[in-house]
């Protein structure tokens, strides 16, 4: 039987290995995309056999769930504003051949080698100190009122950490925000056709995943789920509803939805806040009010969480139309500056008559 | 006996998951590959879930598991619909006639 469960120990954690080294090498992006989206859900069943059912969960929602639909959708809109434009596609990465790609990829070697030699370092050289820290947990436990350790930590004992995760998404969604949305194709175009073979799957599923998302968060007290989990579920029936038609963007007003989005974040900060004349540090709550605190805290969280992830599913801006100034040049802009492929049977070049 | 029996449902499933994964690779043209991993996919995840209610103590977790069963069959179905009818829309032809040999 052990040697079964190397097997499949082992098979997840070359498959892992496997599935990341394709997605970083491969040239179509899609495919990346695609092996990306199957490393979360290995990643996801590495972290059940780990035991540690919170984070995969976690993966499983965020990891793969939701950030492989932002990665799809990303890529649906590169591959439409190439096509609608004279420009290359930008689907396909293709390296400059030459000296410069060379030295380039030798110092990303390098440099990846270098970090993960030092990441190894640290852990060899960490000492054995997570039993104490599980037992630290475990007595500080009956304090808060929470009977999962991993709440616990998460939003009483550091709660910092989880406050700045969230005031990370929140960055992010006002980022996006500010961008330029004039040219966003969601505003230009009434949402898609219904179709009613997913309008039955959409009046079927909501109930059951809003229940199953309102579950999550309130079994964050006591078992594996949490605001994330259930802001992620929240956030895929929102993709749902905005997918058959139920709600159009724009379908709320800005306020609205801005509201909704900073209110995890306002909330956690004023808790934080309120009880300082009393608790005497920041984000430390008064005996016997982590329970309630943490409850409040994860129901608006997710909430807002769910509302930022429809947000930037929905509402990422699109390529800006190519500036005739840049002949050629790429506007999605590929940060690591590489040359696109020029892919000339599919492309009309300016000059050439259609 | 119920373990035999479960575990002769479970090979089953594998072996339709692994008839599924082989016509997705196999099959000739975009509509083929997904009606076979779609259909085998839902026997093999049927199959599965009543081998594992066999082993699972207590009706609450069996009727989760029957619960899981719908829910998938459900997404599937629509699943492969909203693609193949993305597919056609999108200009995708289905094969006819025979495939020539290679």
């Amino acid at each position: 039987m052990t040697g079964l469960t190397w097997a499949l120990d082992g098979g997840f954690a070359l498959l892992l290995v496997v599935l990341v080294t394709r997605a970083m090498l491969t040239r179509d992006l899609f495919e990346a995309v695609v092996l990306f989206i199957a490393f979360g859900l290995t990643l996801s069943l590495a972290w059940v056999r780990l035991g540690a059912p919170d984070v995969a969960l976690a993966e499983a929602a965020l990891g793969a769930g939701v950030t492989g639909a932002l990665f799809l959708n990303a890529f649906q809109r590169l591959a439409r504003a190439s096509a609608d434009s004279d420009l290359p596609h930008a689907y396909l990465i293709d390296d400059e051949p030459g000296v410069r790609s060379l030295r380039l990829r030798a110092i990303s070697v390098g440099t990846a080698a270098f970090l993960a030699a030092a990441f190894v370092g640290v852990l060899v050289g960490i000492p054995a100190r997570e039993a104490v820290l599980a037992e630290a947990v475990n007595t500080s436990l009956p304090r808060t009122g929470l009977s999962n350790p991993v709440t616990a930590v998460l939003l009483s004992f550091r709660a910092y950490d989880t406050l700045f995760e969230v005031a990370v998404l929140v960055l992010a969604t006002v980022t996006v925000w500010s961008l330029d949305r004039e040219h966003t194709p969601f505003h230009q175009t009434p949402g898609p056709r219904g179709d009613p073979v997913l309008e039955g799957l959409t009046s079927l599923v909501v109930p059951v995943a809003g229940v199953t998302a309102v579950y999550l968060v309130w079994a964050g007290t006591h078992a594996a789920g949490g605001a994330f989990q259930g802001g992620a579920l929240l956030a895929g029936i929102g993709v749902l509803l905005a997918a058959s038609g139920v709600i159009r963007p724009g379908a709320f007003g800005a306020p609205v939805i801005r509201v909704l989005g900073l209110m995890g974040l306002a909330l956690f900060i004023g808790v934080g806040v309120v009880f300082m004349p009393w608790t005497g540090s920041l984000l430390t709550y008064p005996e016997g009010w982590d329970y309630a605190i943490t409850l409040a805290v994860e129901g608006t969280l997710a909430l807002s969480v769910a509302v930022i992830l429809v947000e930037l599913f929905l509402d990422v801006p699109a390529a800006p139309e190519a500036d005739p100034r840049f002949d050629r040049v790429d506007p999605t802009g590929d940060p690591l500056g590489r040359k696109l492929r020029w892919d000339s049977s599919r492309t009309r070049r300016p000059g050439e008559d259609g | 006996m119920t373990t035999v029996l479960s575990g002769i449902l479970l090979l089953g499933a594998a072996f339709f998951f692994l008839a599924g994964t082989v016509g997705l690779l196999r099959f000739p043209d975009f509509y083929c590959r997904l009606h076979a991993l779609t259909k085998a996919d839902n026997l093999g995840m049927g199959m599965l879930v009543v081998g594992l209610m066999l082993q699972t103590p207590g009706w609450a977790a069996r009727s989760q598991l029957l619960l899981v069963w719908f829910l998938v069959l459900v997404t599937a179905a629509t699943v492969c619909h909203l693609l193949a009818r993305s597919a056609l829309h999108g200009g995708v032809e289905p094969l006819k006639g025979r495939r020539r040999s290679r």
